[in-house]
């Protein structure tokens, strides 16, 4: 009886680590992503201490967002253009002013869920549920931000990550295995309690 | 000589096996087949306690590793159990059974085949995309032959 308890248990610990370790996996990626080289990410500060350090960005953009949705690194417009030749020229392109920004923003839209998704980081309408592999917002990354040398901010919309997607999938079927071995052995256990042959 | 008792309602979940007095555990299979034409089957298929799968004859073979648990049964519980007992050294002559702590006679046939089932499937997610393969389904099988005096054959189930 002993064995079969320290096997449970260390089956049990074995689960409860492959779990910690996916959502430090997804974390960590997550965090990457929110801090974008160091300059975002955590809470929001009462005033933007980074904004006069911060060396390449012109001071209007740095107003942004007033630093305090952590989306994505803003990208060089060099990197900008990289995005626009691998998505093509977007369906439509407005500017858009956005909560703690004093200039609008050039919003590109391309269709689809993603501008959803866009528009909600951009108004920082989000849930908490969009971190959990529950909601489709999970699978996709931040907004790209492009930060123009006339001081101007352009925004494209979330790409489809497939690393999210494996670390969901991961996660989901952590849960259903989970759940599935204790409705599986809390049924063994209760049926072959005082057999011989449990 | 050995002692093999077994005490049982009928059913899978209230059956305990104990040997020379010890309740044993890890028990996948057992088969009982004695008859006076000469079977003599004592098969034991059983988990030991180092995980290995063993099957041994109950009477004659050492059991290796066999588990032993503590009694499960309570003495209130015990009053709504059946108990089997059969004493052997491996041979028909010496056997005696006991049904109950009666001694039996005029057996014709004794049939006890018990077997826990075994799984579905097994193996997480990828069970999900390959055929299922049924596993072995619980058998409970216990039955008595007696010749009575007018040298009729009537069965009776061991348990009740």
């Amino acid at each position: 009886m002993n064995m079969i308890t320290q096997s449970n248990s260390r089956m049990w610990i074995a689960a409860t680590l492959c779990i910690l370790f996916g959502l430090t996996l997804f974390l960590a990626e997550a965090e990457a992503q929110r801090r974008g080289g160091g300059s975002f990410g955590g809470s929001r500060r009462s005033t933007p201490s980074y904004a006069p350090s911060r060396p390449s960005a012109p001071s209007s953009s740095m107003q942004r967002s007033g630093g305090s949705f952590g989306g994505s690194r803003s990208m060089s417009p060099a990197a900008g253009n990289s995005y626009r030749n691998s998505y093509g020229i977007p369906r439509q392109s407005a500017p858009v002013s956005v909560p703690g920004a004093s200039s609008p923003y050039m919003v590109h839209s391309y269709g689809g869920y993603t501008d959803g998704l866009m528009m909600g980081y951009l108004m920082g309408r989000t849930s908490a549920m969009w971190y959990t592999p529950f909601h489709p917002a999970f699978y996709y990354s931040r907004p790209v931000y492009v930060n123009n040398p006339d001081g101007t901010m352009e925004v494209y919309p979330p790409t489809f990550s497939f690393f999210r997607l494996f670390m969901g999938l991961a996660i989901l079927g952590l849960i259903v295995w989970l759940v599935m071995r204790f409705f599986r052995r809390r049924a063994g256990v209760e049926s072959d309690s005082q057999s011989s042959f449990a | 000589m050995r002692e093999l008792s077994i005490e049982s309602n009928g059913s899978l979940e209230k059956t305990a096996v104990y040997m020379n007095g010890e309740q044993l555990g890890g028990i996948h299979q057992m088969m009982l087949h004695i008859s006076e034409d000469g079977d003599f089957d004592t098969i034991l298929v059983y988990e030991g306690t180092d995980k290995q799968m063993y099957t041994k004859n109950m009477f004659s073979d050492y059991l290796d590793n066999i588990k032993k648990v503590p009694p499960t049964f309570s003495e209130e519980e015990a009053q709504f159990l059946r108990l089997l007992t059969v004493t052997s050294d491996g041979s028909l002559e010496s056997t005696m059974v006991y049904i109950n702590e009666e001694p039996q006679d005029g057996i014709v046939d004794l049939l006890v085949q018990i077997q826990r089932g075994t799984p579905a499937q097994r193996g997480g997610i990828t069970t999900m995309f390959k055929k299922q393969e049924s596993g072995e389904r619980p058998l409970f099988r216990a039955e008595i032959q007696y010749r009575n005096e007018d040298d009729t054959v009537s069965t009776e189930s061991v348990f009740g």
